[in-house]
Formats: C-alpha cells, sequence, structure tokens
C-alpha cells in the first residue's frame, strides 16, 4: 500500500452517483473537480479514487485502495480473494443466459460444447461446468448483444436490468443464472490492520441505509 | 531468433535482484538468520525440484494453478518448490528419529509460484523461516511466535501487529454446527468461510477481533462448553505470550480467529504479522501436526515463514558497513592496506 490514509476505490458511473449519495449521508462529502479521478473527503477521512469498474478489484488486490464498491460479477471475474464486508442496497441485477426467440436451449444438453459469448468469461464457464455442462466461453469486452445477432454464437451471459436491450436485438432470457450485488470489499491484509476505523464506517454506513 | 519477451523479461514468480537491491536482501537474509542461530536453529537445505505427487494432496487446487511443473525424463512430474515448509516436511519426516527430538532447523530459500502474466503482484520469491519439531502444545507455538516478534523487531519495520487464530476453537464450532469432522470438503469450507470473514452469524465468536483480554471475556461468555474447552490451550498460549514478549509487543497481539493461514496444513494456532504499508502478510505462521506423518514421521511441529520479498522497500535500505576505498600509490600498496583493513575486521576494497 502506498500510503496509510483510508483509499476507497469507487466505479466511474451509476454506482459512483448513488455511493457517493449513500456517503453524504453519513456525513462524508467527496469534493471531485472535473475530469478528476481521486477525490478526497471533506473532512480528510479518507481519499477516494474513481476506477473503471473491471479494474477496481485490481487497485483493490494491490492495496493501492484498502477498500472498493463494487459488483459481485466484477469480484468473481477478477480471481483476487477479498474480504466482501457488507452488500449495498443498490446495483442489485440479474445475470441471464440469453439467445434469440427462435433458438431454443436444447443445445444446452445436446453434450457438445455450447458457445456462448460473454464479458463474464470466468462466471460462465464455472457456471456452467458445475452443472456438468461444457462450453466454449467467447471473451467480449461490450455490445454482448451483437454476438447472436452476428453469429458469433448462439447464446450470451450478461447482466439483465430491465430487458430492453435484449429486446431491441430480438433476444430473450433463456435462463436466470444468478443475482450480482454490490459489495464493500476490503483487501485483507487492510482491513486486518486497520479493522476497527473500518468496522467503525461500517457501522456509520449501516446506520445510514 | 529470441522472441523479446523471453529475452527482456522472465517466466512469472521469479526475479532478479541486482547491486542494491541484492545488497538489501542479504542484509535480511544475514539478520534473520542470525536470530535464528541465536535461538539455538540449524541450517537446513531442501531440494529445488522434487516429485509433485507427493505433496499433492498437501497442497489446495488455487496453489496447485501456482506451482510451477514439469516431466523428468522417465515421465515423472516433477514441482519446483513453492512452499518451503512442504518441501523441508518430506525431508524432515523420512530422515528423522524419535530420539533426535526436539529438532530446531531454520531455512532461507526461493521459492518459485507463478503468477498471472499481467497481473504480477505477490512477491513471493523467497522464504526465511523456522521449523520446530517435537515440541507439543503452548510451548511450542509460544517458542516460533517469541523468535517471530524477534526475528521482525530485528528487520526494523514501521508498526508491525501480529494475528492469532486457532484452527482448533474453528474445528470445535464446526462441530457444533453439525460439520463431521471426517467430511473434509464441509470441514474445508467451513473454515474458509470463516477465513474470508463469513463465519456463521449465530456463532460471532468466529468474528473476533482484539486484544487477548477481550478475548478472553469474549470466550468466557460463549455458551457452548465444547468451544470454550477448545480454547484454553490457546488461552494459555496467550498467558505464555504475556509472560515472555516484551511489552510493545505484546500490545501489538490481536486474536483474531479470522487468522487461519492460506495453507490446509495448519492444524491449531495460526498467525500473520502485517504492516501498515503493505497488502499482504509479511509472516505466516502456525501449528501442523499432522503434516509430518504424511511423510512416515508423526511429530508435532510448529513454524513460521517471512516472505522477504514482501518487506517494505525500506526495510535494511541503508548499508550498515559500506566498504572504505583502500589507498595507496600503487596496486600492490592498495592490497596492503586492503589485507590490514581485513584483519582488523574492516570492509577494504581495491
Amino acid at each position: 500500500m502506498t500510503n496509510a490514509t483510508m483509499t476507497i476505490a469507487l466505479p466511474k458511473g451509476r454506482l459512483f452517483d448513488k455511493t457517493r449519495d449513500l456517503l453524504a449521508r453519513c456525513g462524508y462529502e467527496l469534493e471531485l473537480g472535473e475530469r478528476q479521478l481521486v477525490a478526497r473527503e471533506r473532512n480528510g477521512r479518507f481519499r477516494a479514487i474513481l476506477v473503471k469498474n473491471a479494474d477496481l478489484p485490481t487497485y483493490v488486490h494491490h492495496g493501492i485502495a484498502g477498500l472498493g464498491i463494487c459488483g459481485s460479477d466484477v469480484i468473481y471475474e477478477s480471481g483476487h480473494e477479498f474480504f466482501e464486508l457488507m452488500t449495498l442496497p443498490f446495483g442489485a441485477t440479474r445475470i441471464c443466459l440469453a439467445g434469440p426467440k427462435d433458438v431454443g436451449t436444447d443445445r444446452l444438453t445436446e453434450g457438445g460444447p455450447v458457445p456462448i459469448a460473454s464479458k463474464y468469461a470466468r462466471f460462465t464457464r464455472d457456471y456452467f461446468h458445475s452443472r456438468g455442462i461444457p462450453v466454449s466461453v467467447i471473451h467480449l469486452n461490450g455490445s454482448v448483444e451483437l454476438a447472436p445477432v452476428l453469429g458469433l454464437t448462439p447464446y450470451i451471459v450478461d447482466l439483465v436490468e430491465t430487458g430492453g436491450t435484449l429486446k431491441a436485438h430480438d433476444l430473450e432470457v433463456k435462463e436466470e443464472l444468478g443475482q450480482t450485488e454490490v459489495k464493500l470489499i476490503a483487501n485483507a491484509a487492510w482491513y486486518k490492520y486497520h479493522f476497527k476505523e473500518i468496522e467503525s464506517l461500517i457501522a456509520e454506513l449501516t446506520a445510514a441505509l | 531468433m529470441v522472441q523479446a519477451h523471453r529475452k527482456l523479461g522472465l517466466p512469472t514468480g521469479t526475479e532478479t535482484l541486482q547491486l542494491r537491491e541484492a545488497a538489501r536482501h542479504r542484509r535480511i537474509s544475514t539478520v534473520l538468520e542470525r536470530v535464528f542461530s541465536l535461538w539455538g536453529y540449524n541450517p537446513a537445505e531442501t531440494p529445488l525440484i522434487d516429485y509433485f505427487e507427493v505433496y499433492r494432496r498437501l497442497i489446495p487446487e488455487h496453489a496447485i494453478k501456482r506451482t510451477y511443473r514439469a516431466v523428468d525424463r522417465q515421465g515423472e512430474i516433477l514441482a519446483l518448490r513453492s512452499d518451503t515448509t512442504l518441501f523441508l516436511a518430506k525431508q524432515l519426516g523420512l530422515h528423522l528419529r524419535e530420539e533426535e527430538l526436539p529438532v530446531r532447523v531454520y531455512y532461507n530459500d526461493q521459492i518459485v509460484r507463478a503468477e498471472d502474466e499481467n497481473n504480477p503482484s505477490n512477491n513471493e520469491f523467497q522464504q526465511a523461516g523456522i521449523e520446530l519439531v517435537g515440541v507439543p502444545g503452548p510451548e511450542g507455538e509460544a517458542e516460533a511466535i517469541t523468535i517471530a516478534w524477534e526475528a521482525i523487531s530485528a528487520l526494523e519495520v514501521h508498526a508491525p501487529v501480529m494475528h492469532i487464530g486457532s484452527h482448533r476453537i474453528v474445528h470445535a464450532a464446526a462441530a457444533v454446527a453439525g460439520i463431521d469432522k471426517t467430511d473434509r470438503d464441509a470441514m474445508d469450507s467451513f473454515v474458509e468461510s470463516v477465513r474470508t470473514r463469513r463465519a456463521p452469524a449465530d456463532a460471532p465468536i468466529l468474528r473476533f477481533i482484539g486484544t487477548p483480554a477481550e478475548f478472553r471475556a469474549a470466550i468466557a461468555a460463549v455458551s457452548e462448553a465444547s468451544i470454550r474447552e477448545a480454547a484454553e490451550p490457546f488461552t494459555a498460549l496467550l498467558n505464555l505470550l504475556e509472560q515472555v514478549l516484551p511489552t510493545d509487543s505484546f500490545a501489538a497481539i490481536r486474536v483474531d480467529l479470522s487468522e487461519l493461514g492460506s495453507q490446509s496444513y495448519y492444524s491449531d494456532a495460526a498467525f500473520g504479522v502485517y504492516l501498515p504499508s503493505t497488502n499482504a502478510a509479511i509472516l505466516r505462521g502456525g501449528r501442523y501436526d499432522s503434516l509430518l506423518a504424511s511423510f512416515g514421521f508423526d511429530a508435532p511441529s510448529v513454524g513460521f515463514s517471512i516472505f522477504t520479498r514482501k518487506l517494505p522497500p525500506d526495510t535494511m535500505r541503508a548499508e550498515s558497513d559500506p566498504a572504505a576505498p583502500a589507498s595507496g600509490t600503487d596496486f600492490a600498496g592498495r592490497v596492503e592496506y586492503a589485507r590490514e583493513g581485513h584483519r582488523a575486521g574492516r570492509r577494504v576494497s581495491l
């Protein structure tokens, strides 16, 4: 860790706004200039760094940030181990198998490896293998809905909130595979050293929910 | 033509040290070996390569992925040393005799653990530590922890804390939760949940972190007698540590029942040392009473390893005994000057 200041890694985008609101309810105002990626808490209790969602576990794993707020899907994909200290009451969503409306799910039981495109390659592989279904996962970084539309794979695994994007591409949910949640995570060594400070913050966050 | 990545890089999990960094590493090794030696420990050397099959069932799945393996000319699968404790346990298990106990050995060896090429971070290149074989119970653990603290103090690192946990207490809690101790998968899963601070909500003691005094009060309030009984050797260990550790060291001891080590062979007390500025434990240790039996010799064992390359970069940075340049009008004169200095125990270079 580069220093002993409590540093929280926050994902850019909607989760940042919601986390910022939650911290504000605890009396912690994050001061963030335009285009800045490092925010100071007004009272100096901690600083926040804004990072890309998929990079967040890396910063916490390396101890650049002792804490982070991150989706369980991203945590799983990182392959790193963290202490998951708290589940936050926002950002939960479904992770689903989806495909074209005219394609059934027969291929899942036909025996051969099932081609699936996903940002969540580790999860997809582990999930289907745990059910004894061989899969061939193609990793994509975004716009996963295009894979079945363009014929890359018949299925995708992706997060589904309203289903609007699927519908726009003539796709549908074939199966809900699980729920993702937003977690407060900690680097284990950082937590152990600073557990009192962190537990105090958790108590404040819990009270503000 | 050699590919650039091979020419410029090294396989993951290994490193090269040059000049000042190599000297710093050597200073750390010297300090630690002196502490171990003063406490009556003798050096041991372990093989760099051994048969993988011997260790297979003792290495957790995540660690197997990090173990470099190769096939020899007879088709045997070999493992490069990824954990000195395991490799040393085999040697001790094969060669020790009952009448030799207790045996005290130390080591300072390179280890190799494969890492993600795009995210190398572990700095687990070197382990220096001790093994104490043949001393059961709290006294053996107290000896290891006392030496661990002395080693950490000798390195002059800033503000260390030691977390100590107990597999015995966790196993007792697992039994209360209805887990059969012969069901290894279920037991491993329970231990894992405690280690990652996801212990069952109805067993809050398993999430305890606090001072030894706070722990004594907390364990006394636990309703299950079997858990309280399992904690007795642990509280005896804390009492011993309170007697023998310097006051400031004992003040830096935290009972942490999630401190269970990262290896599956620990059987009772486990401990780790953390610093404010590092992202992982710099020292891990504990008791592993059944490990040597896996190699044919059943004796209680306890020990610890310091990951010396995880120490903060300023540890032992300053050169304590720089070599002075020899003076003289010609080469022969400078050699004579240097020899005179060497006879007086001073470092002199030409």
